[in-house]
């Protein structure tokens, strides 16, 4: 295992990786920070670039920029008090009041560093755990890997932000649009209408350029205007204050990231319930719950950590089983299959060395992205106001070259386009995209395990496997479990929402 | 004086006819001279096959005096799609392809949909390399050698990625060797299936002999019957399903597989291609895939060759369209089964 | 239009699409339907409880919980949320904001329907482009089209910046990654037949 461990280190040691590392960074920080572009972007239209690149320069270069995103996304909430993608959401509440008073630096700081201190920790825990999982692995069988696939399907559902319906609605538009294509368990083309291009289904990457940045782009092309309006008072913070904060609250920082990791482990869940969680637990914990939402630190250190640990936890399941563990995972995965390497329990017997690269890229990265973070900080604060008329054409543009690169296929660019009148439906509207993203991706292992189960073991097999039958008692019970937890959820933010009134108006 | 001038000058003139005419004559037998080639690659340009032309490509240019042999990807409906357009495509010897053979055979023999082409009319220009396909049984199942298989009083467990030559290859081995067969479909590539076989989920599967390797090694699978016409060197205990069977239509289908899996990666164009550039072409590609220092360069690069002329392949892709009409059912009848 | 309308119209067309799933799916085998029609068949019966649900029920319509609320109101976008909420941020907001409560008017405000089909429109024109002259043609003309006709650059640092651009993606995905930029042209199968 240490043999691995130190391959996977001297893999990123390369100046290709290095080059790639900063320059995936450089890059998820722009994206994170362009409201509405999110890590998925991000990762989405970097794929076609990795073709062709070895894994730890791959890696580097992906992981690297989704990590920055997160950090990037936060700023935007931080700052101008608009998500730079759902997941920071949980940033507004007590970043931006920070911001109005003047600490924005601080705040910025906070988030920087405690999200570079989430992301080590949930790669130790990747690396910890992941001897752990060899047996596991060759105990789980297709049975098995079909629960996991509904559980994480259930599980988005559960947690659609808005409308029950709505959610699981885009969840199965997402699960219908995999299945366009050849069926490889019955060799029967689906949905195909005699193209033999869309016998290759629909790519992931291009509907995802589609769904998200050409979308985005067309709600920017329509809402016209610049994306903030305000007022700025005087700056009278520094990075560097925000970074001792993170320091100082080391327990809640531990807290935070663990909270993270295991949302981040369970396969589908995604970042926003993790850092709104870890806020509430935050509010719970805290020795002064009234400051927050009028500026206390605690409530940016406590999402971010989260965010970050978020990270390494979302790789076990992708790495170990071939399920994402979150939006961002299922672009990994995609790429990963494109460079050749299958996830799976064969990863982590043949491919140790790789998979500590991966444990290694998340921890360097984190910590790159921090030190680029606080470096930038001053800086930040222009960004958003670059008019949508630069924005828009440069994205565009890359989004019809970045389509029709990824498989080479002229019509991938006509389904970008689908995809993106399809998104900015979806999102006007409020059906969940990152529902249907999940749903796309976790659509044929759900489907070919089905079938591989019913073949193998009959038409009950659920009953012959015992540790797929306990594992649907798991799924039905956490199915019912966050009705009951929204409930008190609802009364928590009833709190906060009280508060925040209170401090707006 | 004036006739040893004359000699001297008709010397001259007719050197210079004769030279011209050796000049002019060789490039007047070279239809590529100067001329820019494609090579269509149905498969993604992240891929082997890509790999393979990229690297053979230049080579080819070479030996051809083309000016350049220029690789394009159109992949698509595994393999299909740029076979189709090869099938479609000008028969001056301009436009060739590459890809994995067996594939497109099949498919036809299956009557897949999306086949345009007829394989028996493509023009044949040399194989690149075939990896020998065996048959391995996992640890779990018991079952150690083929006779075993046989004597099997139950179905026996196939883990299939989908309806490709290993598929198709199952059906007709246990057809032929008398065995039940009960196909499950839906793995996601030979790592999955491997995984099937290793923890005892399936009986076996098919893969290439360096695939299963470090497996067989480890005592967690068996290899128990080789595709191949003759023993595989590599593993020269394990006997050829041409040898077992007996029945001489059931060894007339098991040929016709042979034949199908021993085409491999190879090199083909359009039906009906000029013969002064199918010559030139079958000729280039045998001079670069015989080569020492071009073989040199593809085992560096991971990519092994094992050349096999342009005859042979022709031989092969008729030897199995003969047996075509057995097969067709039999391939029908297996996919109905999956249904 | 109303938003419950233009939800309605939505949700309508979803359900449409998973029906027509259901009907096509008729084609397939029985292995090769059953998830799908699983699917649609629970994606129909969604859609018509959120047809139902929309019209029937007034108040609860969008069945929005608090943390939509915040969302919304953190980013401005209040349109989803249910009538009487909408109703009193709105309040809120005009009590705070006083003399910046001016809306703009016109047919192109920002969110309107001209304007969302002009944006299908630009889609549509870079992809268009895209079929007509390749791929990094497409690059320069569109940005710098629309650099130049949105007004926002002159027509030099239009020039200039579309030029930088396309040779930095040229540079990027034709030298380094071989990939193939020629095609596209007159594609008029959109290289689905």
């Amino acid at each position: 295992m240490l043999d691995a461990a130190w391959a996977g280190l001297v893999a990123l040691g390369t100046p290709t990786a290095i080059f790639f590392t900063v320059v995936g960074i450089v890059y998820g920080i722009v994206i994170g920070l362009l409201p509405g572009l999110g890590g998925i972007v991000a990762m989405a239209l970097l794929l076609p670039f990795t073709w062709g690149m070895d894994f730890a320069a791959a890696m580097s270069l992906l992981i690297g920029a989704h990590i920055a995103t997160i950090w990037g996304s936060s700023a935007t909430s931080i700052l101008f008090r608009v998500p730079g993608a759902a997941k920071s959401v949980a940033l507004i509440f007590d970043g931006y009041p920070m911001t109005q008073r003047g600490e924005a630096s601080r705040a910025l700081g906070a988030s920087a560093m405690a999200a570079v201190l989430g992301g080590v920790y949930g790669a130790i825990f990747l690396a910890i755990s992941i001897p752990i999982t060899r047996p596991v692995m060759m105990a789980l069988g297709p049975a098995e890997y079909l629960m996991l696939a509904l559980w994480g399907l259930t599980i988005i559902a559960t947690f659609s932000e808005g409308s029950l319906l709505k959610g699981m609605t885009a969840a199965c538009l997402g699960v219908l649009t995999a299945f366009i294509g050849m069926d490889v368990v019955t060799a029967t083309p689906r949905f195909t209408f005699d193209s033999v291009t869309l016998m290759d289904g629909i790519s992931f990457p291009v509907a995802m350029i589609g769904l998200f940045a050409v979308s985005e782009m067309m709600k920017l092309m329509i809402k016209g205007g610049t994306l903030i309006e305000r007022t700025v008072t005087e700056e009278n913070s520094s990075v560097w204050q925000g970074v001792r904060d993170a320091c100082s609250h080391w327990g809640l920082v531990i807290r935070s990231s663990l909270l993270g990791l295991w949302i981040g482990v369970l396969p589908g869940i995604g970042q926003s319930v993790g850092s709104i969680a870890t806020y509430a637990q935050a509010l719970r914990t805290s020795k002064h719950p009234e400051t927050f939402g009028k500026g206390n630190v605690e409530g940016v250190i406590a999402p971010d950590a989260s965010l970050g640990a978020n990270e390494g936890g979302g790789l076990l399941p992708t790495l170990a089983l071939g399920i994402p563990g979150g939006e961002g995972m299922a672009i990994l995965l995609i790429a990963f299959i494109g460079l050749g390497v299958v996830p799976g329990p064969q990863m982590l017997t043949h491919n140790l060395d790789l998979v500590y690269t991966l444990v290694w890229v998340v921890a360097i990265a984190s910590i790159v992205t921090g030190i680029f973070a606080i470096l930038l900080t001053p800086i930040l604060a222009r960004v958003p106001t670059l008019n949508p008329n630069v924005i828009v054409p440069l994205v565009l543009a890359v989004c019809v070259v970045g389509a029709y690169s990824d498989r080479q296929e002229v019509s991938d660019v006509i389904v970008a386009g689908v995809f993106g009148v399809l998104g900015y439906i979806m999102d006007k509207y409020r059906y969940s995209r990152a529902n249907f993203v999940i749903g796309m991706v976790l659509a044929l292992l759900i489907e070919r395990n089905l079938h591989i189960s019913v073949s193998l073991y009959g038409d009950w097999f659920i009953f012959q496997r015992p540790v797929a039958l306990g594992m649907l008692f798991l799924i039905i019970f956490t199915t019912a479990w966050p009705f009951y937890k929204n409930w008190k959820r609802d009364k928590e933010l009833k709190k906060v929402a009280q508060a925040e009134h209170g401090s707006a108006s | 004086m004036q006739s040893r001038a004359r000699t001297v000058l008709a010397g001259i003139a007719a050197s210079a006819v004769i030279a011209g005419a050796t000049v002019t004559g060789a490039f007047a037998q070279s239809p590529y001279e100067g001329e820019d080639v494609t090579l269509i690659i149905p498969n993604s340009p992240a891929g082997l096959m890509s790999q393979y032309a990229h690297t053979l490509a230049p080579h080819i240019a070479e030996n051809l005096g083309a000016r350049n042999v220029r690789v394009v990807n159109h992949q698509g409906g595994g393999g299909l799609k740029g076979s189709n357009i090869l099938w479609e495509s000008d028969p001056d010897g301009m436009t060739f392809a590459m890809t994995n053979v067996p594939t497109l055979l099949v498919a036809q023999l299956a009557e897949s949909p999306g086949v345009q082409f007829n394989a028996t009319d493509f023009t044949y220009l040399g194989r690149v390399q075939a990896d020998p396909r065996l048959m391995f049984t996992g640890k779990p199942s018991g079952l150690k050698t083929i006779e075993d298989v046989r004597n099997l009083d139950r179905p026996f467990v196939f883990a299939s990625q989908g309806t490709d030559e290993d598929f198709y290859t199952m059906v007709v081995l246990a057809d032929a060797l008398g065995y039940d067969l009960k196909i499950v479909t839906g793995y996601e590539g030979d790592a999955d299936t491997s995984l099937a076989v290793i923890r005892g989920d399936a009986d076996g599967h098919m893969t290439t002999w360096t695939q299963s390797a470090p497996a067989v090694e480890a005592g967690d699978k068996y290899a128990v019957l080789a595709t191949t016409f003759e023993r595989y060197e590599g593993a020269p205990d394990v006997p050829t399903a041409l040898e077992i069977i007996e029945d001489p239509k059931q060894k007339e289908n098991m040929q016709a597989i042979s034949s199908i899996l021993v085409l491999g990666r190879g090199f083909f164009g359009p039906p009906d291609m000029d013969p002064e550039a199918t010559e030139a072409l079958r000729a280039a590609i045998e001079k670069t895939l015989t080569d020492p220092e071009v073989l040199k360069e593809m085992k560096e690069k991971g990519l092994p060759v094992s050349f096999n002329s342009a005859d042979a392949q022709k031989e092969n892709v008729d030897r199995v369209f003969a047996n075509g009409k057995n097969l067709t059912p039999m391939f029908k009848e297996a996919v109905t089964k999956i249904q | 239009m109303s938003r419950r309308w233009q939800e309605n119209i939505v949700a309508a067309g979803f359900l449409l699409l998973f029906v027509g799933v259901l009907l096509e799916t008729m084609n397939y085998g029985p292995r090769a339907s059953m998830v799908p029609n699983i699917i649609a068949g629970i994606g129909a019966a969604l859609m018509l409880a959120q047809l139902i649900l929309q019209n029937v029920r007034s108040q609860d319509s969008l069945q929005v919980d608090l943390l939509e609320l915040i969302s919304a109101r953190a980013t401005g976008d209040e349109e989803a949320l249910p009538e009487h909420m909408q109703q009193s941020l709105k309040e809120a907001k005009a009590k705070k904001a006083g003399a910046d409560a001016e809306q703009p008017t016109g047919m192109f405000r920002p969110g309107s329907l001209p304007r969302e089909l002009m944006a299908i429109g630009v889609v549509c024109c870079a992809i268009g482009l895209f079929f007509l002259i390749g791929p990094i043609p497409t690059m320069f003309v569109f940005t710098f089209s629309y650099l130049t006709l949105s007004g926002h650059f002159g027509v030099m640092r239009a020039f200039l910046v579309s030029s930088v651009f396309t040779l930095f993606v040229y540079g990027l995905f034709h030298a380094w990654l071989r990939i193939d930029m020629d095609k596209g042209l007159f594609d008029l199968g959109f290289g689905l037949w």
